[in-house]
């Protein structure tokens, strides 16, 4: 179980730094809770700026929360020592939005995905190399690719090889920040039947942050809406998109172009706050 | 009947590196009636991208067009002296890209980029032009524009800034638009705004829109006609009814298939079958070879 | 068109070749001085003083470049002046670019204290003139080869460090280095593996230049006397046909030209290497 409680992020302004001195703090997220149990998905929505990227790395304790904590198998990350951490932080891994930096462009698949184990020393050499395929088959890829730099592959693909890296070391929780925007709508549906796919086969409890709806109900059990750094609505998908209650969610729901036509859905308004 | 306002006829592209020739766009045909809004949809690698700068005459230093028509306005576009094809551009065809920091200049206030424009397309003085761009900003609903004339770019958020810049493009009052992937950077709240603006604002002055983009469900609902793109040949086309109704082809069936929908859970995911594409990519081959053949 | 070729065409351009070429040359020149010498650069004739390069008037075909003032012929002192330029500017290159891509490295990843003694370290360094630090030195030190290689290294190392951390420091907020630290690698592994490997073209053109600064300092150093006086230099000979330069301007001219060639040719393999390590593919 994975758990926030409370917690508010506020991270350094650097555009309004004084010349002496630190950055002024900005908040981000406000008090904060969110609960996920092991083998649920959970999916974190919310547009620009509501601090859903900034959540999803706090689970990760890769942001300090000003107050509130992160409770993982019962503990609080805060209070683990640097060599506990490091091996909780091996049970709760991320994938990341597709981008140039997402895998490390001088590496090969093959050391991309060998190198957990080599780090550990779970395995050498050759040993490394074959769990990598194997890392690699498990994803849909295949061996032939082994070699190849990730700039040689396609955005989809290097979804895959993200997701490969993130399940090395086998976790049972994962944070994916927006790992299907910006793929076309075809390669978005065969990750997320991979995803789905490994979940159930892994039990892998998720945080699935996207600010696409159609998204997270094709893949979630509950989800947590955003706006502006607070958790504005929340439930389980089948209650929140069937009666959503907030006047946010209602309007997040209301502009999603779904592929209908409908020549009346641009007439009127949107009402995004109370 | 009059002509169409845009005619795309057997347009042929190629990318020339010094490894290979790729062809990009492989013979589209697509026609836009005054007052239209017609969706080019297609997922990457497709090439309406190419499409749109082709028109607009932005193509890279690489891409060659080598066979096929361009008449816009019954001129035609390919061939036509750069000067004159500038002169067009601004002035009768404007653009709305997906970037506003490409089209806005970002060290210059928006007011002197909006005069610029209109002082030096219409010939019109300073103070006439500034009160226009004011015009011009409530038109796209900003509720301050005397505020934001006096700001630079990066002051704004992205949905101000893509306000600005369809602001910009209808100042000169054109025939038509070309918008690529104008609202894909936007939140999806403020992508409806935007949509709708552009929606109203064609309506209101009766220019022709090509809007280009990958989402299915934008084309949807804003467009008139629809022409389905992949591997550079326009695969379907037809009333946004009718495409989304009955596809007549099995890509466009499989893309409306494959796009998730909130409202409708128990479908499940349907990603496109690989064998489509495969069956697809071989369909262009066999129309490449037909082409050098003949 | 096959991968192979296609990469090594890419990699391979006008400014490469030429200055690879010049440099191989001159580091050829170096190497087999004591067989292509065609004399002894030490020994000295008083009879064949100011003898004038073989192609003007005067000329002496055994002497091809002329002589010196002492009647050393100027070719095999030039030959021979390779071999300090470059040993210099292999060694003190090399070991101001470990000294230095080491502590950017450390300064960029770890940061906090760290960063702010190595930045505070590297701008002493950098305000004092590298000419007093290297007179310092000598006086320290004495004169001699080893002291213009230390002296290289410690006006150097900076111009390494200072770009390396800028690099890191971009490079470490990239999502891989995050998700290495989430696999738990150690830092070791993160700055060997995952960051080292993507500042490496920036090395490379980086140890290309300082290999250019590093002659320089050689010659100059050789020309203020605080370079080995036994062995032939080029700032050596440049020092000493200063005195000569109406009667035998062919002493300091050679050398020079060596100097500007070495430095020109290290500037293009640095602009090859940065182009052609450079992330845009040209497909």
């Amino acid at each position: 179980m994975l758990e926030a409680i409370g917690i508010s992020v506020a991270l350094p302004d650097r555009s309004r730094k004084p010349l002496f001195g630190k950055p002024p703090l900005l908040p981000i997220l406000r008090d904060i809770d969110l609960r996920v149990a092991a083998g649920e998905t959970v999916g974190l929505v919310g547009e620009s700026g509501s601090g859903k990227s900034t959540l999803g790395r706090t689970f990760l304790r890769l942001y300090q929360p000003q107050s509130g904590q992160v409770i993982f198998e019962g503990r609080d990350l805060a209070a683990l020592s640097e060599r506990e951490l490091r091996v909780a932080r091996l049970r709760i891994q991320m994938i990341f939005q597709d981008s140039n930096s997402s895998l490390n462009p001088r590496q090969r698949l093959i050391d991309i995905l060998s190198a957990p184990y080599l780090a550990h020393g779970i395995a050498e050499g050759r040993g490394a190399n074959r769990l990598a395929i194997d890392l690699l088959e498990r994803v849909g890829l295949t061996a032939a690719q082994v070699n190849r730099y990730p700039r040689e592959l396609s955005g989809g693909q290097r979804q895959r090889v993200g997701i490969a890296r993130a399940l090395a070391l086998k976790p049972t929780f994962v944070v994916a920040d927006e790992i299907v925007s910006g793929l076309d709508v075809s390669v978005q549906a065969q990750i997320l039947v991979l995803l789905r796919q490994l979940r159930s086969e892994d039990r892998l409890g998720m945080i699935f942050i996207s600010h696409d709806l159609s998204v997270v109900r094709s893949l979630c059990d509950h989800v947590a809406v955003l706006q502006h750094g607070r958790i504005v609505e929340s439930g389980s998908c089948a209650s929140v998109f069937a009666h959503p209650q907030h006047p946010y969610t209602r309007a997040l729901l209301r502009a999603i172009p779904l592929p209908t036509v409908d020549r009346h859905w641009l007439d009127g308004e949107l009402k995004t706050a109370d | 009947m009059s002509p169409p306002l845009l005619e795309i006829s057997n347009l042929r592209l190629e990318i020339r590196s010094p490894a290979r020739i790729s062809p990009i766009l492989r013979g589209i045909n697509l026609s836009l009636l005054r007052g239209q809004i017609r969706g080019l949809v297609g997922e990457s690698g497709g090439g309406k991208t190419m499409v749109g700068k082709a028109i607009m005459g932005l193509l890279p230093a690489n891409a060659k067009i080598t066979a096929g028509s361009i008449r816009f306005d019954d001129q035609e576009l390919i061939g036509m002296p750069d000067s004159m094809h500038r002169r067009l551009l601004g002035r009768r065809i404007s653009m709305i890209l997906q970037q506003p920091s490409s089209a806005l200049n970002p060290v210059l206030r928006i007011e002197t980029q909006m005069v610029d424009v209109l002082r030096r397309h219409m010939g019109l003085g300073r103070a006439v032009s500034r009160r226009r761009a004011l015009e011009l900003l409530d038109a796209v609903q900003i509720r301050a524009p005397d505020k934001v004339l006096r700001q630079f770019p990066h002051e704004l958020s992205g949905g101000m800034c893509q306000r600005v810049v369809i602001a910009i493009a209808f100042a000169l009052e054109p025939s038509l638009i070309i918008a690529d992937e104008p609202t894909t950077a936007l939140d999806v709240t403020i992508q409806f705004q935007i949509l709708k603006l552009i929606r109203d604002l064609q309506r209101k002055t009766g220019v022709g829109v090509l809007f280009i983009t990958h989402d299915l469900g934008v084309v949807a609902k804003l467009c008139d006609e629809v022409s389905v793109i992949f591997g550079g040949r326009i695969l379907e086309e037809g009333s946004a009814e009718a495409v989304f109704a009955s596809p007549s082809h099995p890509y466009t069936s499989a893309l409306i298939a494959a796009s998730p929908r909130h409202d409708q859970p128990e479908r499940g995911l349907h990603p496109i079958p690989p064998e489509l594409i495969a069956r697809l990519w071989e369909e262009t081959a066999f129309s490449d070879r037909e082409y050098a053949d003949a | 068109m096959n991968a192979a070729v296609l990469a090594v065409r890419n990699f391979v351009s006008a400014r490469l070749v030429v200055g690879g070429a010049a440099l191989a040359f001159l580091i050829l020149l170096a190497i087999t001085a004591p067989w292509i010498s065609p004399h002894d650069p030490l020994e000295q004739d008083f009879l064949l003083q100011y003898v004038p390069p073989y192609w003007l008037a005067g000329g002496n075909p055994a002497f091809p470049l002329g002589t010196d003032n002492l009647g050393r012929d100027i070719l095999s002192r030039f030959i021979w002046g390779a071999r300090p330029a470059m040993e210099v500017m292999v060694l003190g290159a090399s070991f101001s670019c470990i000294f230095g891509v080491s502590a950017g490295l450390l300064a960029g990843y770890l940061g906090g204290r760290t960063d702010s003694i190595v930045s505070r370290t590297i701008d002493v360094f950098m305000s004092f003139p590298p000419i007093l630090l290297a007179i310092v030195l000598v006086a320290l030190v004495g004169p001699g080869l080893g002291t213009v290689i230390m002296a290289v290294v410690l006006i150097g190392w900076t111009r390494f460090a200072r770009v390396i951390r800028g690099e890191v420091l971009v490079l470490r907020e990239q999502d891989y280095v995050t998700a290495a630290r989430l696999l738990g690698y150690s830092p070791g592994r993160i700055v060997f593996r995952e960051l080292l490997p993507n500042v490496l073209p920036i090395i490379l053109a980086l140890l290309s230049l300082e290999m250019g600064h590093a002659i320089v300092v050689e010659a100059v150093l050789a020309f203020i006397g605080f370079s080995s006086s036994e062995v032939a230099t080029w700032g050596g000979i440049i020092a000493d046909g200063r005195n000569y330069l109406n009667q035998a301007w062919w002493i300091m001219a050679f050398p020079m030209l060596a100097i500007l060639t070495a430095v020109m040719a290290l500037s293009f393999v640095a602009d090859g290497l940065r182009s052609a390590t450079d992330p845009v593919v040209r497909r």
